[in-house]
């Protein structure tokens, strides 16, 4: 088990290390530059200059990189252009927000969705075609759009949750809940969607395996043959759809606490692409890559429990 | 795979194409993909509603009523009206024209998105496919990568660096987006290789690569458009979310991001703006959805070839007289009565198994015989109440150990496993790969016995001895992958056994095992039999085996039995000119240097079953008298019974 998280993580750090050089080579090659932002437009040539050197942007390109690589590596990924704000700090201040709108979302359209999935498999007919059609409509559906409508029916029509704002936890725990369920429940929904139809087809294809009709033919009762025997052997799909709707999630944030004003990290980086403010950018870039590989992680380690087949490879 | 589903049942056998020829193409007169996708209604509506949005935003300077920046501030927050048909937002420009102007800027850079996904993913997926080993893994992983990166946030950054340059962000999300892409054409290069490459090329001694090619270009095409469909939906959902935060092109220009935002910001005065502006894009992301989704139905039916809509009549009373008698309830441990099953729905319902009888008796192995969509499967399935639910059982009952069961009901309440168990054609298949060997046996002698954990394990254990493993306790630690074929096999049957049923349905249970571990396991079948007095349903197509274990046989023809004989008798002398041609088609009675005699036809499809005898067409004895009508299942003075009208003849002809 440990060796197995180590050699995850082994695999997790080109991709992160591939993650940071395309943003920051894309940062380099860009017109402009954070100094240019940062002097204003009615900067003197060598106020600018002053400013380049300062902030180290005059070094050659793998100079910069390994700069910020090595800043990283100690946790220090520099201060923002905006507001001078160290990125490190205020992105974990933030950090809590966006884990308390994306874990929750994450664990409920799953299970709702493997519910909705399995039934829809089981009993099949036109609820199987209900689910099929739900899942068309709520994928097209834009998240901020959803939102959007949770918030006219929700907060203005019928004022049950406040359109906008961020309670702290601490604060009060109900106004907290309240803060966080329409920016929940507007990426529940696309979740839901997703992950029902993904059960479904997987369930359906279990359903159809002869090891199903072997356990048929032993007598076991429909129900444990879905509940538990089909919906074990179709984890791996499941599994690898939650992973991709948490990286999905994590990208809906940035809508989502916008349109909710929650202070979290989705919301620093629309200001921060609004602004330039490339550190703080690369910063987030960076903690959702990290996020994203821990939960990989999580549902690897899930999944090799499941399936004894990969578990002993 | 054994499962009898209705396309095994009644397709016909597709013969292997010859080397060197060229890719099975559809008949001739099959329509062509164009014309298939016009018959799906849905897919027709969401198409045509694409093709006017786009022709109505290319074309929005012309067809939009009123201009791009045309604001009319007496209308302004009006709803909607004959002037302004989708109302006019608070500045008082027209939503209407707004959303066609605004169609081309975000349609645009959408569909360059989808050209890069393409461009990108299908010569990825093709090079891992066609080169599969280290390549294919180390795009696997990449593609991995890739898809692991939340695309929003990177698109972020690249808006940061060209500030609202849709073009160039979503450039970039085709990159990102490609994976999919790709990893659908390697699935179907890969698949290609599989079947292709041991049915053709192996065989040829031809060059893999240009057989594959072939047989992938005509795969691809449709698969990579209907993968790329969905790509266009997310394309536009991610760049309409971009265009909303601001990212996009500045207002006054219109985008359907930025005219949901407009929206919002008039959310508490004039909630209905939110209607037409998000409703346009989640329309037409489901006019996608449902395009690609009536191309991919398109396209699998140039595979599968359309279903057949000759109607067929129903049995004639006639037929229905012609009934074989039904045998007495207490003949065997499994009786088997008027068994009629049928596949499909409406006019497309054929009957795949028509008026089967057959019976077993404790300690007797009946081997149930015939070609590959003879019904000898469904019928064997039918028996143990497990046909898949597509399948029909019109009439039918079975009797087991003394009680009747009729077989019509919705899933039967048949004592399996206990009563009635069965073992089949792919072992390792059969045994659920998530439970060791251990758990599936305690599992099953607990269902059946009631007995607590412990003295559950001590049965698997005597189980797994009885079936003849050694070293029983390491493998009951094992997991289904662990176990080789005929090790596997010996499971199912140690399984079957757990809760000592009385009858043991087998469905060509050595037909995927090596001709080594057959004998084991038949001889395995035959100690368990005499000790327990089993009685085993064995269906097959091996002469050999029939030979080695077998008491009687039921030979099936095209959904009915059409001969009933002890296997003694049946190779002494069939009476049945299809029991006599599938017995000079066994390859293992050749003698060297003889002529391998072929059984030429094949079994006819349900839907083409002729009004006569079945068999007519293959059968060198016909004559037009068998076609004239049903032909009754004759009981001979002897006791044997044959649906043949020239019997006599048959048996009397030498071989």
């Amino acid at each position: 088990m440990g060796m197995i998280v180590l050699r995850r993580l082994a695999f997790a750090v080109p991709l992160l290390f591939a993650v940071s050089l395309v943003t920051f080579t894309l940062i380099a090659i860009a017109p402009g530059d954070a100094a240019r932002v940062l002097a204003g437009p009615e900067a003197t040539p060598a106020e600018y200059e002053e400013l380049r050197r300062e902030l180290g942007l005059d070094a050659p390109f793998l100079v910069q990189y390994w700069n910020w690589l090595s800043g990283a590596l100690q946790g220090d990924l520099g201060t923002s252009i905006v507001n001078g704000q160290d990125v490190a700090l205020a992105l974990n201040q933030r950090l809590g927000v966006t884990l308390s709108i994306v874990i929750p979302a994450v664990v409920i359209s799953s299970l709702l969705g493997v519910l909705i999935g399995c039934i829809s498999a089981h009993r099949g007919g036109w609820l199987g075609r209900l689910v099929d059609l739900a899942a068309v409509v709520g994928n097209a559906l834009p998240t901020f759009w959803i939102a959007l409508i949770l918030v006219t029916l929700f907060a203005v029509t019928i004022p049950l949750f406040p359109a906008i704002g961020y309670v702290g936890l601490t604060e009060s725990p109900a106004g907290w809940a309240r803060s966080l369920a329409l920016p929940v429940l507007s990426m529940v929904i696309g979740g839901v969607a997703g992950t029902a139809k993904q059960t479904r087809d997987a369930m359906l294809s279990g359903l159809a395996a002869e090891y199903t009709l072997a356990h048929r033919a032993d007598g076991v009762s429909e129900l444990a043959v879905v509940y538990r025997h089909t919906l074990r052997n179709s984890a791996a799909p499941i599994l690898a759809m939650v992973g991709l709707h948490f990286v999905g999630a994590l990208g809906g944030t940035v809508l989502v606490e916008t349109i909710f004003g929650l202070p979290g990290l989705g919301g620093l980086a629309v200001s921060a692409a609004a602004t330039h403010d490339i550190p703080t950018l690369q910063g987030v870039v960076l903690y959702f890559a990290v996020l994203v590989v821990l939960v990989n992680l999580v549902l690897d380690l899930t999944y090799r429990r499941i399936n004894p087949k990969v578990a002993l490879r | 795979m054994r499962a009898p589903t209705p396309t095994e049942a009644s397709a016909p056998v597709t013969p292997v194409p010859a080397a060197g020829e060229a890719p099975p193409a559809a008949p001739a007169r099959r329509p062509g993909l164009l014309r298939r996708f016009l018959r799906k209604p849905g897919a027709v509506v969401a198409a045509a509603f694409l093709l006017l949005l786009t022709l109505a935003c290319v074309a929005a300077p012309v067809v939009a009523p009123y201009g791009e920046s045309e604001a009319i501030l007496a209308d302004a927050s009006s709803g909607p009206s004959a002037a302004h048909w989708l109302g006019t937002d608070n500045l008082g420009y027209d939503v209407f024209s707004r959303l066609l102007y605004g169609g081309a800027n975000t349609l645009g850079p959408a569909a360059l998105s989808v050209l890069i996904a393409g461009v990108v993913g299908v010569p990825v997926g093709m090079a891992a496919g066609f080169r599969a080993g280290r390549l294919d893994r180390i795009v696997g992983w990449v593609l991995d990568g890739v898809m692991s990166i939340p695309s929003t946030i990177f698109l972020l950054a690249v808006l940061a660096v060209f500030p609202h340059n849709m073009t160039v962000a979503m450039a970039f999300f085709g990159l990102l987006i490609s994976p999919p892409v790709a990893r659908v054409v390697r699935s179907v290069v890969l698949g290609v290789r599989a079947e292709q490459y041991i049915d053709v090329a192996r065989v040829s001694g031809i060059g893999d690569a240009g057989i594959i090619w072939r047989h992938v270009r005509s795969k691809l095409a449709g698969v990579v458009v209907v993968q790329l469909t969905l790509v266009a939906g997310i394309s536009i959902v991610a760049q309409s979310g971009l265009e909303f935060l601001g990212l996009g092109p500045q207002p006054p220009a219109p985008t359907w991001g930025n005219l949901v935002s407009t929206a919002a910001e008039s959310i508490h005065r004039q909630p209905w703006l939110l209607v037409p502006t998000g409703g346009v894009i989640a329309l037409v992301v489901i006019a996608l959805w449902f395009v690609g989704d009536g191309l991919r139905d398109a396209l699998a039916e140039r595979w599968q070839g359309p279903p057949t809509t000759r109607g067929r009549r129903a049995p004639a009373p006639a037929e229905t007289a012609a009934r074989s008698r039904s045998l007495p309830a207490d003949a065997g441990v499994l009786v088997l009565d008027g068994l009629t099953v049928s596949f499909g729905d409406g006019a497309d319902r054929h009957p795949v198994v028509q008026d089967v009888a057959l019976s077993v008796a404790a300690g007797e192995t009946v081997a149930l015989l015939g070609e590959s969509g003879c019904g000898k499967s469904v019928t064997a399935r039918a028996a143990a109440g497990l046909l898949p639910s597509t399948a029909h059982v019109d009439a039918g009952t079975v009797v087991l150990d003394g009680t009747t069961y009729d077989l019509t009901g919705r899933g039967p309440d048949l004592p399996r496993g206990a009563g009635i168990a069965m073992i089949f054609q792919e072992p390792v298949a059969a045994l659920d790969p998530t439970l060791t060997v251990g758990a599936l046996l305690t599992g099953s002698v607990r269902r059946h016995t009631g007995v607590d954990r412990k003295a559950a394990r001590e049965r698997a254990l005597e189980l797994v001895r009885q079936v003849g493993i050694r070293d029983p306790e390491s493998v009951l630690r094992r997991y289904p992958h662990e176990l080789s074929g005929g090790m596997a096999q010996r499971v199912c049957i140690a399984r079957a056994l757990a809760g000592r049923p009385k009858v043991l349905v087998a469905d060509e249970p050595t037909t995927a095992l090596d001709v080594t571990v057959q004998q084991g396991v038949l001889d395995l079948l035959r100690e368990r039999q005499a000790e327990t007095g089993l009685g085993i349903l064995f269906v097959t197509h091996d002469w050999g085996v029939v030979a080695d274990i077998a008491t009687r046989c039921v030979v099936m023809y095209a959904g009915q039995v059409v001969e009933v004989a002890g296997v003694d008798d049946l190779f002494a002398g069939p009476r049945h000119p299809y029991s006599r041609g599938l017995m000079a088609a066994n390859p293992a009675a050749a003698r060297p240097g003889e002529r391998l005699t072929a059984l030429p036809g094949r079994v006819p499809a349900p839907a083409e079953w002729p009004r006569g005898c079945r068999f007519q067409a293959r059968c060198p004895f016909a004559t037009e008298e068998c076609g004239r009508g049903p032909i009754p299942l004759t009981t001979c003075a002897d006791g044997r019974q044959v649906r043949c009208i020239r019997w006599e003849e048959v048996a009397g002809a030498g071989s």
